[in-house]
Order: C-alpha cells, then sequence, then structure tokens
C-alpha cells in the first residue's frame, strides 16, 4: 500500500504553479480575515462531511488517485489520519504565527515528515473540532497582521504571520478535497 | 472530472470572487467619492483604480514575489 516516503514533495509542474502563480495570488488578492473566514468554512465542511460516518468507515485506509497538492506518501490515508494530520499541523502552525507576530525567530524544525499522522487512531474527529476552537479563539486575539520575522515553509520559503494565516486555509482546503477523494473511493468500494 | 481538476477550477473560481470583491469594494468607494466631489461616474476610471490597487498590493507591505 506505500505510496512514495514522507517528504518526497509534489511533482515539478504542481510545485511551480504554486509557487509562481498560486501563492503570489493569493499575498494580493486575500485579506487577513478573508483567510480566517474561509478557513472556517473549510472546517464546517470537513466536520459535516465526516461526522455522517461510523468511526469504523473513517479508520479504514483506501488509496486514492493523484489529488493537487498532495504527496504521494499521503494518498493513503484513512480520513481519521488527514484530520490527524490537519490537527499537528494547525497546532504548529500556531506556534509559528505566535512567535512571528511577536517579531520572535520559530527556533523549532519544521518538516513535512515531523507532520504527519502518527497512527492511525480513533477520536480525531474529536480533536479536530477541539483543535478548530483553539485556532478560532487564539486568531481573534492577534494584534498584527503583517510580521517582518519569517519562517520558511519545507517547501516554499519566507512565509510571515500573513502567509501562514492564509497558508491554514489553503492547506486545509487542499485537505478537504482529498476526504473528498477518500469518501468517493469509500463508497466505490462498498 | 479529476479530483485535481476539481481543485484548480475552484482555485480560480475563488480568485475571481476575490477579484470580484475588490471590484465591488472599489466601485462602491469611487461612487462615495464621485458624490462628494460632484464628479461624473466614469467606468475606466474603476478600472484604472482595480489595476493601481493590485500592483500596490503587489508589493506593498511585502512583495508577493519574494523568496
Amino acid at each position: 500500500m506505500v505510496q512514495g516516503k514522507p517528504g518526497d514533495g509534489l511533482p515539478r509542474g504542481e510545485f511551480l504553479l504554486i509557487r509562481l502563480l498560486l501563492i503570489p495570488m493569493v499575498r494580493t488578492f486575500f485579506t487577513w480575515h478573508v483567510a480566517f473566514w474561509l478557513f472556517k468554512r473549510e472546517a464546517r465542511i470537513i466536520i459535516s462531511l465526516l461526522e455522517e460516518l461510523e468511526e469504523g468507515e473513517r479508520l479504514r485506509q483506501v488509496v486514492i488517485d493523484k489529488t493537487f497538492a498532495i504527496e504521494d506518501h499521503s494518498r493513503q490515508f484513512s480520513l481519521n489520519m488527514v484530520i490527524e494530520h490537519l490537527c499537528i499541523t494547525g497546532r504548529k502552525v500556531m506556534g509559528i504565527i505566535t512567535a512571528l507576530t511577536e517579531e520572535r525567530e520559530f527556533n523549532e524544525a519544521v518538516t513535512i515528515e515531523g507532520v504527519k499522522p502518527f497512527e492511525n487512531r480513533s477520536g480525531t474527529l474529536e480533536d479536530f473540532k477541539l483543535f478548530i476552537n483553539e485556532y478560532k479563539i487564539f486568531f481573534t486575539a492577534l494584534p498584527k497582521h503583517q510580521s517582518t520575522m519569517t519562517k520558511p515553509h519545507p517547501w516554499f520559503r519566507s512565509f510571515n504571520n500573513f502567509d501562514w494565516n492564509a497558508f491554514m486555509y489553503m492547506h486545509t482546503f487542499i485537505h478537504r478535497r482529498q476526504i473528498e477523494s477518500i469518501l468517493k473511493a469509500l463508497k466505490e468500494r462498498r | 472530472m479529476s479530483n485535481t481538476l476539481g481543485t484548480i477550477f475552484r482555485v480560480l473560481g475563488l480568485f475571481i470572487l476575490l477579484v470580484s470583491g475588490w471590484f465591488l469594494a472599489l466601485t462602491a468607494l469611487y461612487c462615495l467619492a464621485i458624490l462628494i466631489v460632484g464628479s461624473t461616474f466614469d467606468w475606466s476610471h474603476i478600472g484604472v483604480l482595480l489595476g493601481a490597487v493590485v500592483l500596490v498590493r503587489m508589493f506593498y507591505p511585502r512583495n508577493v514575489f519574494k523568496w
């Protein structure tokens, strides 16, 4: 079932499309609050998609077709693994945004391997709901929307707090599409 | 349609919506300005304003192409 290694990265075309077109467009047209509103919308969609299912189905691993901006290794995730990844990444990004907003350096290493789900376990949906609430409280207390200090994303460099906030939306959206693909694959196998 | 194509189309749709949002906001501000100044409405002015705002946002508060 294993497809590639964690941290293998994206195909060159996708990487360039994101780096040369998508990120500049996000930086130009997004605002701090639009990114947050869109993030909350994605979280609501994910919760409504997953709440309908039984835990057994959320734990079932299926291999899906290639989806946009998802590396091969993540194509074999169960739904619970995807949301565990969203929680791990989200909490890490919260730490990054806090440090950058205070113009502090974020010294912890950020790697793709380091934010992969640890195991395929139960109860991640509840953890995801908790995380979304944590993020909402955290975000509304943030005072500064453009930091000078940056922390590189493992694939896309030089992100400041605004970029990480927009990343939170784009990342959740990309994984929502992955979730939809997993749901489709699960339906086909029923 | 593949999931990848669907995602790309959704991203395109999102940016069209965002540009429309900026356009509407600028149109509203422009209408307010011409009401105050007593000038005449001209669509080309809104186009120029939108172009200027996009250009400014590309380089301020930071260069969007910066790596």
